[in-house]
C-alpha cells in the first residue's frame, strides 16, 4: 500500500466501541495524515457517524412512494412515538423488487426487513421480528444470463493491448449510467506515466430503482473481481479498491469473501486489493466524490478536468469503473469480443407494477414492451427509466423504444444504469416525483449553489404541485438552473423526472 | 510561452496559456460575476455564478482554462437566467445585506428572490457566534463560498481551525470538533475575515463602531 | 474589491504594519478617528495575508497611555511636569550639550529604534555623529541580529536576507533553525508551511517543538547551544562524502583549509553526542540540503541570542557556502528580522561602527566624506555598542547621558535589576516614545512621538523592501513625528556644540531626509524615492531610478574585498551559564504569537485578551520532577531574580528546558536572563540562563 491508512475504516473501527468522541476522530486523523478538521468534516458528512441509539426507518424509494408511503410512514411514526424510539426515513437500499422495506438501526448496527406492511410495524412495536430479513437479495431474484450464472473460470490476462482492443471491438461501455466507452478509459489510464496507479471498482449503487449491482456483488462477486484484476493489469495499476455502497453490508461481506477466495487462487498475485465500505450517500457513486471519500474527505465531486484517469485517487491515475462494467470486461475476456457483441448483454433492474420484479439480463436493443413483458407487466402507464435520475416514459407511446445506449438518448432519455420502475394507471406519478425530489434535496452534498439551494425548492414546488399549487414557469426555470448550473450529475439530473412528467403527463393530472 | 487567442463576447483576447476564462475576460474588461472565487484562495467552481457558454456548453469561467480558438459567450440568455436564479436563491436563503457586490448583480440581472416564497434552508435563523476578542461569526450571512475554509487551511494559513459541516442546504461552516475557535486551533490571523465576501465574519471593533459606542 | 462593511469608512489609508519585519501592507479603515478594520493590501510582501497582531492588534493607537505632551523633570527627584515643545527641546538640548561639553561627546549615548522610520534613524545617527560628534549610536538589533550582521558582513559583505519572500515557493529544501516562524513571523511561517505542503522538503532544527516542527519532514531536536556542532558536522559530512559543491567553493569561496581544520572533530558520531540528534538524521539533513536544486536557510533569535551567536551564524554561512546554496532564486541565507524596521535602522547607520549604507566608521576616507556631507568633522574614536554602553554607566569614562528613541531597555535588556540601577545613575535621560513604558519613570525629559499611523516616512522590511508609510491620523495631543523632533533637537545641539550649520538640520518633511539618504548612499538607495514608492515595489540595492532593486543577492560575487565568500571557523562553546545544582533547568526566552517584545503595543490592544498573563513552557517530565501542574502558578528563579508565571506543561519544551515569553514587564523574563555577551556582536545570551522552578 502506497498510501496511509484510510479514514473511514478507522472511524468504523472506533464506532464499534460506541459513539465517536473527538479523541477518536483526532487519532484517526493523525493515522491518516489528514488535518483533524478534514476528519471532523467526514464525521459530520457521512450519516452513519451521527447514529446513536435506536431508530426505526422506512426506506424511501420511488415504488413505495407510488403506493402506500404516506400511510406506512404515518403508522411508523405512530408506533415509534408510542415506543419512545426515533423514526424517520432512509433512502433506497436496492430493495424495490421486494416491496416496502424497514431499517432498524441500533447505534452502528442495522437490520433490514422487506417486505413490510402496517402489521409489520405493530410486530416491531411488540418487540417481534417485523418481517422477512433482507440482508441479502434472494439469488432467485435474477433469471438467467451470462452475468447471472456461475462465472466461467477467470481467464488468462491476454495482454493490455489485446484486452483493450477486445473491449473496443465488443463495444463495451460504462454501465454505471454514463455509457462512456470502456476502452478509452483503459487506454487513458494505461497511457499515464506514473509509478502508482489505481483501479477503483464503483460498487456504490445508490440510484433508486437499481439493484443489479447489488445482486452482482452478492451473488457473482468473483466475476467483478476478475474484471477488475484484468483491468488493473491492462492499465498497469498495482492496487484495486472495491468500493461497496455503505448500506450493502451483506454485499460487502460477499465481495470481501470473493476477494479472499480469488487471492488464494493466485489470480490477484502482484495486486494490492481491498474492499472499502462506502460512505452511505448517493453522492458517493459519483466517481470523483467516491475517490474523495476513499481519501477520507467529504464525498464532494471534483471539478473536471482533471479526470480520474489523470489525477484520481491520491492524485494518481485511476481507472474507476462500475461493478457491472468490470463484470462485462471479464466476460469479454472469457468469451471473446465477437460472442459478446452477438449477445450484447445488459442487466436491468425491473420493479414496480410487474408480476416478477427482479434483475434481468436482456440484450441491448430489447424494446421497452419486450422488457416489460419479460417481467410480467400488466397495464403499465409509465416507466421511470434509469432511476431517480431518470425520466418518465409514457406508455403506450414508448412501447417500441429500444433499450440501448442510443435510442433513448436521441429523445432526451437514457437507460442510465438500467432501471425500469413500472407504474400502472392507479399510481400517482406526482407522489413519485415528490419522493424523487425529496431524495435529491436530501442527497445534495452542499458544494455547488444551484444544487444545494435548488433541490429543496424543487421539492417544495413539486410538493405544492401535488397539492394543487402549480408554478410550471418556476419549475422549468429551476430545472434549467439545476441542469445547466450544477457541478455534478446529481444536481444536473435532479429535475429530469419532474420535467419529463411536466412534458409528458401534465395534461393527465389537470 | 506563447499566448492563446480566445474570443470572449466577440472580443479577441490574447490570453496567457495558464489563464482561466475568468482571467482572460477580466483582462479584456469583461466582468463575470463570481461569489466563491478569490485570487488568494483555491475556491473555484462552487457558486456557479460565473458559468459561461462555450460551444453550447456551460462551463465555470473561474475553473476553466483557456483553450486555443475558444469562443466564449458570457451574457447569453441561458447564462443570464441561470445567474438570476442562483442570485435569487442565494439572496432568499442568506442575509446578504452587506454584500454590495451581490446586491449590484441582483439589480443588474433583475433578480427577485420573493418569487420563490419563504426561505427553506434555515440559515437566516442562525445566531451570531462571539467566542473570541477579535471577530464575530454571523452565519446567517454565510452562503458557503468556502473562501474562509481555504484561507484557514490549504490556501493560506495551514491551520484548519474551520471545517465544513452538514450536507445540502443545511451545510455550513463550523470549527474542528465544533469547538470555540481558540480551542479549535485558530490563531486569529483573520485571513478568513479578509476573504469573506458577505460580512458573516466581521471584526468586533467594526461591530462596536457600527453600534456607535467606543470599543 | 470593497469588503462587506457595517460602517462606511471616513477614509481608508494604505500603510505598513508596525509589528514584525515581514512588513505587511495594510489598509486601515477609519471612522471617527479610530481604526475599526484592517485589511491586507494585496501584492507583496504579504500577498493578501496578515496575522493577528497586524489585523487586530492596533488598539494601542487609541490607548490612554499614549504620550501626548512633552514633560520635563527640572531636578533629579522632582516630578515630571508638562511643558511646551520649545521649553522641552531647549531643556533637553542644553543638558545634553552640557554633559557633552563637560565629559566629552562619548559620554552621550543615542539609542535609535527599529520601530522608527528610516528617516528618523538617519537623523538619530546624524544627531550623534554630526551634532554631537560621537559614534555612540546603536539600536535594538544589538539584541537580536547583531550576531547575524557580524558573521554575514565578514563572510559575505552584506547582512540581509539574500533571498526574498516571493522566492519561498521556489525552494526545494527549506531549513529553518532557531525561529518559531509561525508565531514570530506568522505570514512567512504560513508561506513556508504552504511551500512544504506543495512539495518543498522542510527541515527544522530547534530544541523546541515549535509550530513549524509539526509541519517538518525532518525535525532535528538539538540540545540548546549545540548549533555550531550540528551545522559544522553537516558541512563536514558534505565534504567528507563528496556531496559538497566543489566548483562553487573553488570559484567563489576562500578560507577552506582553515575552516576544514576547525571541523576536524565534528564527525557525525561526535555531533550526535554533542547535539543529541541521531547521526542518521544529521546526514540526511546535510544530503537533502546539498542535493536540492535550491535550498534556503531561515533563522532568527534561537541562533543569534547566545554568547556564541556569531559562531552559530557562521556555521550556517559555512554550510551554505560549502553546499553552494547561495546566489540563486530560492537558495540563500535569510536572517528573519524581528522589528518592522530593524533592517532599516541598520541600513541607516544606527550602529556604532557604520554610517548609512554600511560604510565603516573605521575608514578615514569614509569619515571624511561624511564630514564633508554634513559640514562638520567626524570623530575618530570608535563607538561602543548599546550593551557595552549600559554596562559602562556609573564607571569612570562611562556613559552619563542617554537619548532613547522608541526603546524600553528596562524590559528588553538582560538582567533587569542591573539595568534599573544603571539608569538611576544617569546624569540625564531623554525618552522619546509613543507610550509610557518601564523606562519612562527614569526620564528627565519625555518627548511624545507620533506612531506609525501618524507620520510619513519609510520602513524597510526583512527582505530589503523599502515601503512608504502614510499618515492615517493627526498625532494625539501635542505628539510629533520623530523626524520633526530630531530635526529640532539637531538644530539646537549643532548650535550649542558649534558643530555644522543649523541649516543642515532644516527638513520640511520626511521625504527631504530621504533625499539626503539617497545622496549619501547612492549604491543602495539612489534609485528609491518617496515618489516612486507611491506606486512601485522597490528594494535595495537599487542604484538607479530605472531599477526595481535586486532580489537575489550574490548571484555574481560577494560584497567582500576579494569578491569571494569567506569560510571561517565557527568554534563551539557552551552557554556561559550551565544548568546544575540549585538551578537545574535551562531558561530560554522569546516571543509568542499574540505579543510583541516588551508588550508596550500588544498589551495595550485586544491581543491582551487572547493572552493575558505569562505562561512558561515546562516539559511534562520536569513538571513531574518539580511538582508543577499544568495551569498552576510557579516561580522561576535564577541567580539574578525571580518571576511568577503560570505553568504550561507541554512537549513543546524539551526536558531540562523551560521557555518564558518576554512580553510581561511586571514579570519580566529579563529579571532572570544572564548579562553574558557574544565577544564579537555583544549580543546578550537571552536563550540560556540557569533557573529553577518552584510551585508558587
Amino acid at each position: 500500500m502506497n498510501h496511509k491508512p484510510l479514514l473511514l475504516p478507522l472511524l468504523d473501527e472506533a464506532l464499534k466501541r460506541g459513539p465517536l468522541e473527538p479523541a477518536d476522530v483526532a487519532a484517526a486523523a493523525r493515522a491518516t495524515g489528514l488535518p483533524a478538521a478534514a476528519a471532523w468534516e467526514a464525521v459530520r458528512f457521512y450519516p452513519r457517524y451521527a447514529a446513536t441509539g435506536e431508530r426505526w426507518l422506512l426506506v424511501d424509494e420511488p415504488v413505495v412512494r407510488s403506493r402506500n408511503f404516506d400511510s406506512l410512514l404515518n403508522a411508523l411514526e405512530r408506533v415509534a412515538l408510542a415506543a419512545g424510539v426515533e423514526s424517520g426515513t432512509v433512502y433506497s437500499y436496492g430493495l424495490e423488487a421486494l416491496g416496502p422495506a424497514l431499517v432498524v438501526e441500533q447505534g452502528a448496527e442495522r437490520r433490514v426487513y422487506a417486505p413490510v406492511d402496517e402489521a409489520s410495524l405493530e410486530r416491531l412495536a411488540a418487540g417481534a421480528e417485523p418481517g422477512p430479513a433482507a440482508g441479502l437479495l434472494p439469488r432467485e431474484l435474477a433469471g438467467g444470463g451470462w452475468l447471472l450464472e456461475d462465472p466461467p473460470p477467470p481467464p488468462q490476462f491476454p495482454g493490455a493491448g489485446e484486452l483493450i482492443a477486445s473491449a473496443r471491438a465488443a463495444g463495451l461501455r460504462g454501465l454505471g449510467g454514463a455509457h462512456f466507452p470502456v476502452w478509452r478509459k483503459l487506454e487513458a489510464v494505461r497511457a499515464q506515466d506514473a509509478a502508482e496507479k489505481y483501479v477503483v471498482v464503483n460498487g456504490d449503487e445508490s440510484e433508486p430503482g437499481n439493484f443489479k449491482d447489488r445482486w452482482l456483488m452478492e451473488h457473482n462477486p468473483r466475476l467483478v473481481w476478475t474484471g477488475a484484476a484484468l483491468a488493473a493489469r491492462a492499465v498497469g495499476a498495482s492496487e484495486i479498491v472495491f468500493y461497496v455502497r455503505g448500506e450493502y453490508e451483506g454485499a460487502l461481506e460477499r465481495v470481501e469473501a470473493a476477494r479472499r477466495e480469488l487471492a488464494a487462487s493466485g489470480y490477484l498475485d502482484g495486486l494490492e486489493t481491498s474492499t472499502f465500505r462506502g460512505g452511505g450517500l448517493y453522492i458517493c457513486g459519483e466517481e470523483s466524490a467516491l475517490l474523495e471519500s476513499i481519501e477520507g474527505k467529504r464525498a464532494e465531486p471534483r471539478l473536471k478536468p482533471p479526470y480520474p484517469a489523470e489525477a484520481g485517487l491520491f492524485g494518481k491515475p485511476t481507472l474507476v469503473n462500475n461493478v457491472e462494467t468490470l463484470a462485462h470486461l471479464a466476460l469479454v475476456a472469457s468469451h471473446g469480443a465477437d460472442a459478446y457483441r452477438e449477445r450484447r448483454p445488459k442487466l436491468f433492474s425491473i420493479s414496480g407494477d410487474v408480476a416478477k420484479p427482479g434483475v434481468y439480463e436482456l440484450a441491448l436493443g430489447t424494446t421497452l414492451e419486450e422488457a416489460l413483458a419479460a417481467a410480467g407487466a400488466g397495464r403499465a402507464r409509465a416507466v421511470l427509466l434509469g432511476g431517480a435520475a431518470g425520466t418518465f416514459l409514457k406508455l403506450p407511446d414508448a412501447a417500441g423504444l429500444p433499450l440501448d445506449f442510443e435510442a433513448p438518448r436521441a429523445q432526451g432519455d437514457s437507460i442510465g444504469p438500467g432501471a425500469l420502475m413500472v407504474f400502472d394507471e392507479t399510481r400517482d406519478l406526482w407522489a413519485v416525483a415528490e419522493g424523487v425530489s425529496a431524495f435529491f434535496a436530501h442527497e445534495s452534498c452542499g458544494k455547488c449553489f444551484p444544487c444545494s439551494l435548488g433541490t429543496p425548492h424543487l421539492h417544495r414546488l413539486v410538493w405544492n404541485w401535488r397539492r394543487g399549487q402549480r408554478r410550471p414557469e418556476l419549475l422549468h426555470e429551476l430545472a434549467q438552473a439545476l441542469e445547466q448550473g450544477s457541478l455534478c450529475g446529481l444536481g444536473q439530473a435532479a429535475p429530469w423526472a419532474v420535467r419529463s412528467l411536466l412534458e409528458r403527463f401534465v395534461e393527465v393530472n389537470r | 510561452m506563447s499566448r492563446v487567442a480566445v474570443v470572449i463576447d466577440g472580443l479577441l483576447v490574447q490570453a496567457e496559456p495558464d489563464w482561466t476564462v475568468l482571467e482572460a475576460a477580466r483582462s479584456a474588461g469583461v466582468e463575470i460575476p463570481t461569489l466563491c472565487h478569490h485570487e488568494r484562495t483555491g475556491t473555484e467552481g462552487i457558486c456557479r455564478l460565473c458559468m459561461v457558454e462555450v460551444a453550447g456548453r456551460m462551463e465555470p469561467a473561474c475553473a476553466t482554462r483557456v483553450r486555443p480558438g475558444m469562443v466564449v459567450n458570457t451574457r447569453g440568455a441561458a447564462v443570464e437566467q441561470l445567474r438570476r436564479t442562483v442570485l435569487e436563491l442565494v439572496a432568499l436563503e442568506t442575509n446578504v445585506e452587506y454584500d454590495d457586490e451581490l446586491s449590484g448583480w441582483m439589480e443588474e440581472y433583475g433578480a427577485d428572490p420573493t418569487r420563490w416564497g419563504e426561505p427553506l434552508a434555515g440559515r437566516r435563523q442562525r445566531k451570531p457566534l462571539a467566542d473570541n476578542p477579535f471577530f464575530v461569526r454571523e452565519y446567517d450571512k454565510c452562503y458557503n463560498c468556502r473562501r474562509c475554509l481555504d484561507a484557514c487551511g490549504e490556501g493560506i494559513q495551514g491551520v484548519w481551525a474551520l471545517a465544513f459541516t452538514g450536507r445540502g442546504a443545511e451545510a455550513g461552516v463550523t470549527t474542528t470538533f465544533d469547538l470555540e475557535l481558540a480551542e479549535a486551533g485558530c490563531i486569529f490571523c483573520g485571513n478568513c475575515v479578509e476573504v469573506c465576501p458577505t460580512g458573516a465574519l466581521v471584526p468586533l471593533e467594526e461591530l462596536r463602531a457600527a453600534k456607535g459606542g467606543p470599543s | 474589491m470593497t469588503p462587506p462593511l457595517r460602517l462606511e469608512p471616513d477614509r481608508v489609508v494604505s500603510t505598513v504594519c508596525p509589528y514584525c519585519g515581514v512588513g505587511c501592507r495594510v489598509d486601515l479603515y477609519v471612522k471617527n478617528e479610530r481604526v475599526y478594520r484592517v485589511m491586507a493590501h494585496g501584492g507583496p510582501p504579504n500577498y493578501g495575508a496578515l496575522c493577528v497582531k497586524g489585523r487586530f492588534g492596533l488598539g494601542f493607537l487609541h490607548h490612554p497611555d499614549r504620550l501626548t505632551t512633552p514633560l520635563i523633570r527640572r531636578r533629579k527627584g522632582g516630578e515630571l511636569e508638562p511643558v511646551g515643545w520649545r521649553e522641552a527641546l531647549d531643556f533637553a538640548a542644553e543638558r545634553l550639550a552640557w554633559v557633552a561639553a563637560k565629559h566629552g561627546p562619548d559620554s552621550l549615548y543615542f539609542i535609535s529604534s527599529a520601530k522608527a522610520t528610516n528617516e528618523a534613524n538617519y537623523l538619530m545617527q546624524k544627531l550623534a555623529r554630526a551634532a554631537v560628534g560621537t559614534h555612540n549610536v546603536d539600536h535594538c538589533a544589538r539584541l537580536c541580529h547583531s550576531s547575524s550582521t557580524a558573521a554575514l558582513s565578514r563572510s559575505l559583505g552584506s547582512a540581509a536576507m539574500s533571498n526574498t519572500i516571493e522566492e519561498i515557493p521556489l525552494s526545494d529544501v527549506i531549513l529553518v533553525t532557531g525561529s518559531n516562524t509561525v508565531e514570530t513571523h506568522p505570514v512567512i511561517g504560513a508561506m513556508i508551511k504552504k511551500a512544504a505542503r506543495n512539495g518543498a522538503y522542510l527541515i527544522v532544527a530547534d530544541p523546541r517543538r515549535v509550530g513549524l516542527a509539526e509541519s517538518a519532514h525532518l525535525w532535528l531536536r538539538l540540545k540548546p547551544g549545540s548549533d555550531p556542532v550540528l551545522f559544522g558536522a553537516m558541512a563536514r559530512w558534505l565534504v567528507e562524502s563528496g556531496h559538497y559543491d566543489r566548483a562553487f567553493v573553488e570559484e567563489r569561496a576562500e578560507g577552506f583549509d582553515e575552516w576544514w581544520a576547525s571541523v576536524r572533530e565534528y564527525t557525525l558520531e561526535f555531533a550526535e553526542s554533542a547535539t543529541g540528534v541521531p547521526a542518521e538524521k544529521i546526514r540526511a539533513a546535510a544530503e537533502r540540503y546539498a542535493a536540492a536544486g535550491a535550498a534556503a536557510i531561515y533563522w532568527a533569535m534561537g541562533i543569534t541570542q547566545h554568547s556564541h551567536g556569531v559562531a552559530n551564524v557562521q556555521a550556517l554561512v559555512n554550510l551554505a557556502v560549502l553546499a553552494g546554496q547561495l546566489g540563486k532564486p530560492g537558495s540563500g541565507l535569510n536572517p528573519l528580522r524581528g522589528q518592522n524596521n530593524v533592517q532599516g535602522a541598520g541600513d541607516m547607520g544606527a550602529l556604532p561602527n557604520v554610517y548609512p549604507g554600511y560604510q565603516p566608521t573605521a575608514n578615514a576616507a569614509v569619515r571624511e566624506r561624511w564630514g564633508r556631507l554634513w559640514g562638520t568633522p567626524q570623530p575618530e574614536t570608535a563607538g561602543i555598542t548599546m550593551t557595552e554602553a549600559l554596562e559602562s554607566i556609573g564607571r569612570p569614562g562611562g556613559v552619563r547621558a542617554v537619548y532613547l528613541m522608541g526603546e524600553d531597555p528596562v524590559t528588553s535588556e538582560p538582567y533587569q535589576e542591573h539595568v534599573r540601577a544603571a539608569l538611576a545613575q544617569l546624569d540625564f535621560l531623554v525618552v522619546q516614545d509613543i507610550l509610557k513604558n518601564e523606562t519612562y519613570p527614569y526620564a528627565d525629559v519625555v518627548l511624545p512621538a507620533a506612531s506609525f499611523a501618524e507620520k510619513n516616512g519609510t520602513f524597510t522590511n526583512t527582505d530589503r523592501r523599502v515601503q512608504l508609510l502614510r499618515p492615517v491620523f493627526e498625532p494625539p495631543g501635542r505628539a510629533r513625528p520623530d523626524v520633526w523632533i530630531l530635526a529640532r533637537m539637531g538644530t539646537r545641539l549643532a548650535r550649542l556644540l558649534n558643530r555644522g550649520s543649523a541649516a543642515s538640520w532644516e527638513y520640511p518633511n520626511a521625504a527631504a531626509v530621504w533625499e539626503e539618504v539617497r545622496r549619501a548612499a547612492p549604491e543602495m538607495f539612489g534609485g528609491i524615492s518617496h515618489a516612486r514608492l507611491e506606486h512601485e515595489n522597490l528594494r535595495w540595492p537599487c542604484a538607479s531610478e530605472s531599477s526595481p532593486g535586486v532580489s537575489v543577492l550574490f548571484t555574481d560575487g560577494f560584497a567582500t574585498p576579494s569578491g569571494r565568500a569567506r569560510l571561517l571557523p565557527a568554534p563551539w562553546n557552551p552557554p556561559a551559564e550551565q544548568p546544575g545544582g540549585e538551578y537545574p533547568l535551562l531558561l530560554s526566552t522569546g516571543r509568542v504569537l499574540y505579543h510583541w517584545h516588551g508588550g508596550a503595543l500588544s498589551r495595550r490592544s485586544a491581543l491582551s485578551e487572547a493572552y493575558p498573563t505569562l505562561k512558561v513552557e515546562v516539559n511534562p517530565a520536569d513538571a513531574e520532577r518539580y511538582g508543577v501542574r499544568d495551569g498552576a502558578a510557579v516561580w522561576l528563579v535564577s541567580r539574578r531574580g525571580r518571576i511568577r508565571a503560570v505553568a504550561w506543561v507541554t512537549e513543546r519544551a524539551p526536558e531540562g528546558v523551560v521557555f518564558a515569553p518576554i512580553h510581561f514587564a511586571e514579570e519580566a523574563a529579563n529579571r532572570l536572563t544572564n548579562n553574558a555577551y557574544d565577544p564579537v556582536s555583544k549580543i546578550p545570551e537571552y536563550k540560556a540562563a540557569a533557573v529553577r522552578l518552584e510551585p508558587a
